[in-house]
């Protein structure tokens, strides 16, 4: 890539505002609830796209124009099955608890529901959780800078270390949301003229569809079986692995996501926020997955375009700067790069202020010092906000070490909220889970990750007890991972809570379905009721699907 | 709550300003795949996004 100078003017234009905006905010933020929770005063709009923006790191714009051009069509699995179903669960059945319990994280929550140990448990190995997130983001965009100022490694991380450090530092979660919705618009209008050319030199859908095999083109005709699509996931792996554990996992129970809904000025609000969230979120895809197989089929019409071989198949990662290289001017390239940096720094702020909030209530306040005046909590959380900061540069650096760490992420994820989706799902809907039972089930669920892992091997990765099983790719065996996580975390919290004894009804109270009021909608207009949203998104990703079956 | 429309409106405003402007001046400037004058197009895109925020952020959150 060769920048011009109004390419280098637009960076600094953005990066200008970016700073400007927690500059603006710091004189808002007096206590560690405006820092690390929003005082729970930002509108809806704003906690709706800080909800899907705040997912939008590295893996989403990079990693999913990839698999557009790998796996093509099916990767929208990713949206249509992987996260609206679980957006509109979250916003009409978990949301009522998260918002009502007034916990000010998912830990926490935890806490009031069962008991000191899952909420430690849960909240130590979701730290380490955004900590690997953030680097992975920071090590993205530190190869970036290093391609694009052509800076060294250490000074690109330790550059946009700086930015997101300044911006968070100063605002919180805040400054860390209200950039997250200028990164989100950022994302869109400068990734959406690179789609819309990319598909209209490849001929449009039908010149695609007519330059690719049948499957790039299909998402659901060809998953009868693993080995009919490049995927190699048949559709019980696809739909349990995928469409309930992993998803439900990320997007009901992970802090990174939620803490935004949390941030809403209303109960109502906070319901609506994945809700509205969702209707964005599932045409994502024709922006970050569309070009990836616009890419492929740009390759077979021999008008110069090729993607660089890597090994012995397609460097897949470079699918989308390669694009920008071929479709974007000096002007519209330095939008290109801006956004694709704010993508970067979206996942790597949204990780760094869970991990302050974590840290600071669920580690410090829990186990560390309680009954500190606020301001000290304050200063906690700004100091937290450092330490996550400088522990994401030493994750970059590990990621720059071992080139597999996306994988290791995707299965850390597996590891962790598999088993705590089955948490939940006991805990808030079964009022009969004991803390006990909540805890083995985790313990139980977490160790039979590791030996679905062990046991099995993909891609020449896993399998270091025996290899009982090999799957087609590291995909279908985080589907299946996942999948065991989620089942043995349920049956052992289902059995150890049957043998231990529950915690008093009176005490679950805005805890758990059954035992508490939910929040009326009657009085609300139509329009906004959490039913009819969720009935019209439902709706129209049971179109997308058919449409591209 | 800071109402974020106006500086969002600024911000895609100016952005989408100075991509007219690289449009206006440099017309033939074109990527190898490209043959339109994507920056203009692309600016007045941006430019009129802008422009909504800032009209919205007339009205109360």
């Amino acid at each position: 890539l060769t920048l011009a100078r109004v390419d280098y003017f637009i960076l600094a234009f953005y990066f200008v505002f970016v700073l400007g905006i927690g500059w603006f905010i710091r004189k808002r933020v007096a206590t560690s609830d405006d820092f690390l929770t929003s005082g729970r005063s930002v509108p809806l709009w704003i906690t709706s796209l800080a909800f899907i923006a705040a997912n939008m790191g590295a893996q989403e714009v990079i990693g999913m124009c990839a698999s557009g051009a790998k796996y093509g069509i099916m990767t929208a699995h990713f949206y249509w099955v992987g996260a609206i179903p679980a957006m509109l669960f979250v916003g009409v059945f978990m949301m009522p608890f998260y918002y009502g319990s007034k916990a000010r994280s998912v830990p926490e929550y935890l806490k009031l529901r069962f008991d000191e140990k899952t909420r430690t448990f849960n909240a130590v190995t979701f730290a380490a959780m955004t900590v690997f997130s953030s680097g992975i983001s920071m090590y993205a965009l530190g190869l970036l800078f290093e391609l694009v100022l052509g800076w060294t490694f250490t000074e690109s991380v330790l550059l946009s270390a700086c930015i997101v450090l300044a911006y968070t530092y100063l605002g919180g979660l805040t400054s860390a949301i209200y950039n997250e919705v200028l990164q989100f618009f950022l994302i869109i209008l400068g990734f959406v003229p690179l789609a819309i050319l990319a598909v209209a030199k490849a001929g449009g859908w039908s010149g695609i569809a007519a330059r690719l095999p049948e499957v790039m083109t299909r998402s659901w005709k060809f998953t009868a079986s693993a080995n009919q699509n490049p995927m190699g996931v048949e559709v019980f792996g696809l739909v349990a692995g995928l469409g309930f554990v992993l998803s439900f996992g990320y997007w009901c129970t992970d802090f990174l996501v939620v803490q935004r809904a949390l941030a809403a000025n209303s109960m109502s609000a906070a319901r609506r926020t994945p809700l509205i969230a969702a209707f964005p979120k599932m045409f994502i895809p024709f922006i970050v997955i569309v070009p990836g197989i616009a890419a492929m089929a740009l390759m077979n019409m021999g008008v110069g375009y090729s993607l660089p071989i890597k090994g012995d198949s397609y460097n897949y990662d470079l699918t989308l700067t390669t694009l920008m290289a071929q479709f974007y001017p000096s002007g519209l390239l330095g939008v290109g790069l801006t956004a694709l940096m704010a993508s970067f720094m979206s996942g790597m702020a949204g990780n760094v202020t869970a991990f302050n909030a974590v840290w600071t209530y669920d580690i410090y306040q829990g186990h560390i010092r309680k009954g500190a005046p606020d301001s000290h909590y304050l200063l906690v959380g700004r100091f937290a906000t450092i330490g996550g900061t400088a522990l994401s540069v030493g994750t970059a650096y590990l990621a720059h070490l071992y080139n597999n760490i996306m994988d290791l992420l995707q299965l850390v994820f597996g590891f962790v909220n598999a088993p705590l989706f089955a948490t939940f799902l006991l805990g808030m809907f079964w009022k009969r889970t004991t803390g006990h039972g909540a805890f083995s089930g985790l313990v139980a669920g977490t160790t039979a990750a590791a030996l679905t892992h062990g046991l099995t091997g993909a891609e020449r990765k896993g399998a270091w007890l025996a290899n009982l099983h090999e799957f087609p790719t590291i995909m279908a065996q985080n589907f299946w991972i996942a999948i065991f996580a989620w089942s043995a975390c349920f049956a052992v919290t289902v059995l150890v809570s049957l043998a231990t004894r529950p915690k008093p009804v009176a005490e679950l109270h805005n805890l758990v379905y059954g035992v508490t009021d939910l929040p009326p909608t009657r009085h609300e207009r139509w329009l906004h009721r959490p039913w009819v949203l969720a009935v019209a998104v439902g709706g129209i990703c049971i179109w997308l699907n058919i449409w591209y079956w | 709550m800071w109402d974020l429309r106006r500086p969002a409106g600024l911000f895609f405003s100016g952005l989408g300003l100075i991509l007219c402007m690289v449009g206006l001046v440099y017309p033939e400037n074109r990527a190898p795949l490209t043959d339109a004058n994507v920056n203009l197009y692309t600016g007045a895109g941006i430019c009129a996004f802008g422009g909504v925020m800032l009209w919205l952020s007339r009205r109360p959150s």
